[in-house]
């Protein structure tokens, strides 16, 4: 890119000022320095991403979980429901890796089924509250002052229960399946996009291009799209990763007080709850499946810190 | 009048993800006690960097000072470490530094009677209600009313130009032999900054002090400074008396700045193109790009050092120094 | 601050309300039958003393049941007599049970409360601390490990530290007792605070780590603040800078975290409580949840609700005391 500046386009046999003698009247070029090579988006996310170990070792974890939760069958030594009353307790044996439990099922087994459900939980809960809040959080913004009153005092009640009661009460309120685990969860955390969507919505509506979106008569639903919703791209994803640490742990907290899914289906928190009888003596029946939580949510928290250091506006463009 | 600060070859670079900044580029200059240099520049020149380093104030990481001294009242300022005793003792005593956020740079929470006594129980170890004393005579100095009952309200309390102006007062409560004011009006609107530039200036006049004007407004260093430096891409381009700038020009750089300060009746003129990123620089003149009188040459040839031409007045265009015969 | 006070006080009565009404319709709706236990346990009794219940008899008995806790009304009218109850300090009966809702949680309460105020004021503690030094040595080996085990410490769950702590602690080295619970004032205080050292830890550790992430942050913010830039200008040493100007504009924001802290505590004192076999108020809401006891749910509900809520409260009145830019309007 160049821009050339001259009074007479047609000269064309400009042999260049001499010393002390400006270019004046004749076509003068301001140079084009060999630009600095673009910074591509995708690139520099993966190495800002990349550069702490402990951000790939967590997405190593996950992508393990993710295997496990894919393939339990392929990957369990045994069947994870089998009761086998003459193998019970045992401790870990080249047979039972993990031991078994006091029904004879085998814990390794039950653990890499139990993934299937721990993921399942952590992902749903996480897109069924980012959606609803979302939804929320818009109408907030955009819905006028009627809704907007309602929606935000709803919300601020919502969150003055404390976290755990609250998904307890979801849960025994939305029944003991899958569908109503995931739903309580994700209703124990709706309120944090609604504010963080509603919050986003009132910062990108004071600035000057919404002004002057607005005054060019651009509609409500465009503005949304166009501004909005970009704009709370980043702390979404950000949110929804951590989300999902958040979502297997109060999961896991629920079947471990015993109001998670129904037994005999393996779930971890339910498995450290029941193996805590026997803590004393074989200690890897609640140690192995609690493992597993901390493991997931671990890799979960980790990709969630990478997502956020490379999406970080503040980061572009440095080395910290 | 003595010298009170030399810089020779200061050098200040900042580490980011596309490689090493040269903020500041082996600059050497001076300034002598009671005077007023002016530093222009446009954003991002390393005017302000500069003066950091005098202070030790560059943020690090990722900034750090490579190479250089800074000969201050006998004392080399960059031999002391950033949070050395020996530099917190001249800090605010002997030089202070007035800075270009005058909505952030007091503490929110202190009182500004709190935020200024510390400086002298701190250099002067006054006891503290001489302190509030004096504190309150250097605000009314520099034209606050009722300064003792201000001593006891916050920042948010004052607006714009008055933070600067308690900002001034912080600054001068120890009479410190040289001020840098870092761009310390550039926020502020017009009427209120014209007030400020000339309160500083019968203050630094009252108390003989050296003053260190940095701003990118050539119009206020006309006014104001005994000498200019000018910075482009973080060196020192051309330095000499005010007069011999505004008047003759040599740098091609300072000649598009001199156009570009408006003049009735005079078309205004805009130096074309962008200031150079300042990675992997050639060793070419900076300013190739966008000069009006670039010769060939200028495109194989090392840019000149900092070269005096007639007097204090010095450049660093090749063009120019040969045309005068003295490279 | 007078008429902020105010403004906020009736915002906290109004979200108290508010959640009452929201829990208590909810519940109501819910499929599941808070009396079933208590019918089916009456039936044992009877047969038990050699009576066979009829089926008349047990609808009858249904009946009875229902109508004792309102439940055979339409769901306003149930909440309005709930709500004129409240009102005289009458927090009902469990259903399940039968025991004086206010006299329990009054004891109960107690217990929770203590265990929450020693895990927070240890939390605030640690949490400042560890995140201020990791400010302070930003970069350095030791940011580097705390920022590391706290990263990891905010991943295990409350139950998988308690457990490991149990296991560890408890079994393995047998240095504290693994379960019950008793006020130091209610004798033998020296056994009562051998009890608390594991809840206690199980509280605190999840805590102290997020604390020190969150402190980490906003005091380097602090630290990087115009104003701190002023303050080494002026000649301030480093001791100065960082006590006078860095620590308390970066407390500030921790204030308004404080609220949010006692909201964990309580809703964490539920599984910590039931791993430790506490007598606290954690422990009832999860006996009531499993057994669908509709009036100790309401009833801790709005308790907690109205802890946080006037925690909040607190926090926010502190906050704008602390930050003088806060104006009461």
């Amino acid at each position: 890119m160049s821009t050339k500046i001259t009074n007479d386009p047609n000269n064309a046999d400009n042999k260049g000022p001499g010393i002390g003698e400006p270019f004046g009247e004749q076509s003068f070029e301001v140079l084009t320095e060999a630009p600095l090579p673009p910074v591509n988006e995708f690139v520099r996310f993966m190495k800002v991403f990349c550069r702490r170990k402990v951000v790939v070792f967590g997405l190593f974890l996950v992508l393990i979980v993710l295997v496990a939760a894919i393939f339990p069958n392929q990957l369990a030594p045994h069947d994870p429901l089998t009761i086998n009353l003459l193998r019970t307790l045992e401790p870990p044996s080249a047979d039972f890796l993990l031991g078994t439990d006091d029904l004879g099922r085998c814990t390794l087994s039950r653990i890499i089924h139990g993934s299937g459900l721990a993921m399942q939980v952590g992902v749903a809960t996480v897109l069924v509250s980012s959606v609803i809040g979302t939804v929320l959080g818009l109408i907030a913004g955009f819905g006028g002052k009627f809704l907007e009153e309602l929606i935000m005092r709803f919300t601020d009640a919502w969150i003055s229960i404390p976290g755990m009661i609250l998904i307890m009460l979801m849960a025994v309120i939305l029944g003991r399946g899958v569908f109503g685990l995931v739903l309580a969860v994700a209703l124990g955390g709706f309120p944090g996009y609604i504010r963080l969507v509603y919050g986003q919505v009132m910062t990108v509506k004071q600035n000057d291009y919404i002004m002057a979106s607005i005054s060019m008569g651009d509609s409500k639903m465009r503005i949304m799209f166009k501004h909005i919703l970009p704009n709370c791209i980043s702390p979404m994803i950000v949110t929804m990763t951590m989300g999902l640490g958040g979502g297997v742990m109060a999961e896991a907290g629920l079947s471990f007080i015993g109001l998670g899914l129904a037994p005999p289906t393996p779930a971890w928190g339910g498995m450290t709850d029941a193996g805590r009888a026997h803590l004393a003596t074989l200690p890897w029946l609640s140690l192995a499946p609690g493992m597993a939580i901390v493991i997931l949510v671990f890799g979960f928290n980790m990709v969630g810190d990478g997502i956020r250091d490379a999406l970080d506006p503040k980061m572009r463009g440095t080395n910290n | 009048m003595e010298r009170l600060l030399t810089v020779k070859g200061l050098t200040t670079e900042f580490r980011t993800e596309r490689g090493i900044v040269k903020a500041v580029n082996n600059v050497s200059y001076h300034i002598d006690g009671g005077e007023i240099l002016g530093i222009v520049g446009e954003s991002g020149c390393g005017k302000s960097v500069s003066q950091l380093s005098l202070m030790q104030l560059v943020q690090s990481p990722p900034g750090r000072i490579v190479a250089g001294s800074a000969e201050f009242n006998g004392v080399d300022l960059l031999k002391y470490g950033r949070k050395s005793k020996e530099m917190s003792s001249i800090r605010g005593k002997d030089m202070s530094m007035i800075f270009q956020e005058p909505m952030t740079s007091l503490n929110p929470a202190m009182n500004i009677g709190k935020q200024m006594s510390e400086v002298l129980i701190t250099h002067l170890g006054t006891t503290v209600a001489e302190a509030m004393e004096r504190s309150a005579d250097m605000l009314s100095q520099v034209g606050i009313p009722d300064a003792t009952k201000r001593l006891k309200d916050y920042p948010h309390q004052f607006s714009g130009g008055m933070r600067q102006r308690v900002m001034i007062a912080m600054a001068m409560l120890c009479t410190p032999k040289l001020l840098i004011a870092d761009e310390a009006t550039t926020a502020l609107d017009a009427t209120i900054q014209a007030q400020l530039l000339e309160l500083l200036y019968e203050i630094v006049n009252k108390y003989n002090l050296a003053l260190t004007m940095v701003t990118h407004n050539l119009g206020v260093v006309a006014r104001y400074a005994d000498r200019v430096n000018v910075m482009y891409a973080g060196r020192i381009i051309e330095t000499g008396t005010t007069k011999e700038i505004w008047a003759n020009p040599l740098h091609p750089y300072t000649e598009g700045l001199i156009s570009c300060v408006p003049k009735l009746g005079q078309k205004l003129e805009a130096i074309q193109g962008m200031p150079p990123a300042l990675i992997d620089r050639p060793p070419t003149c900076p300013f190739l790009a966008r000069c009006k009188y670039r010769q060939s040459e200028c495109h194989k040839e090392p840019v000149a050092e900092l070269t005096p031409v007639d007097g204090q007045h010095a450049t660093a265009c090749n063009v120019r120094l040969k045309e005068a015969g003295v490279a | 601050m007078v008429s902020f006070i105010i403004k906020r006080v009736g915002h906290s009565i109004y979200i108290v309300i508010l959640v009452s009404i929201v829990v208590f319709v909810l519940m109501r709706m819910l499929p599941g039958d808070p009396i079933l236990d208590l019918i089916d346990q009456r039936i044992e009794d009877a047969i038990e003393a050699g009576i066979a219940m009829s089926l008349e008899e047990q609808d009858q008995l249904r009946a009875d049941l229902m109508a004792e806790h309102d439940l055979d009304q339409p769901i306003p009218i149930q909440f309005g007599r709930w709500a004129m109850r409240m009102l005289r300090g009458d927090w009902g009966r469990s259903i399940g049970r039968g025991y004086d809702i206010s006299t329990e949680l009054g004891n109960r309460l107690a217990i929770s409360m203590y265990l929450s105020a020693i895990a927070m004021v240890i939390t605030l503690f640690f949490g400042v601390l560890f995140g201020t030094i990791c400010a302070i040595r930003n970069g350095k080996f030791i940011d580097n490990l705390v920022t590391s085990v706290s990263n990891f410490g905010m991943t295990v769950p409350g139950f998988m530290i308690a457990i490991v702590l149990v296991y560890i602690l408890g079994f393995r080295l047998q240095w504290f007792p693994i379960f019950r619970f008793w006020l130091p004032w209610q004798g033998n205080p020296g056994g009562s605070i051998r009890h608390t050292v594991l809840p206690i830890l199980t509280m605190t550790l999840g805590g102290i780590a997020g604390l020190a992430r969150m402190t980490r942050s906003t005091m380097l913010d602090a630290l990087n603040a115009d104003h701190v830039r002023t303050a080494w200008a002026k000649g301030m040493r480093e001791k100065t800078v960082i006590l006078r100007h860095v620590l308390k504009n970066g407390l500030m924001p921790i204030i308004s975290g404080v609220g949010g802290m006692i909201r964990g505590l309580f809703g964490g004192s539920v599984i910590v409580e039931t791993i430790f076999v506490i007598p606290g108020v954690g422990n009832m809401m999860v006996m009531a949840m499993l057994t669908l006891d509709y009036n100790v749910i309401q009833a801790v509900t709005v308790l907690f609700t109205f802890i946080t809520v006037m925690a909040n409260l607190v926090t926010d009145i502190l906050y704008g005391w602390v930050d003088p830019r806060i104006q009461f309007s």
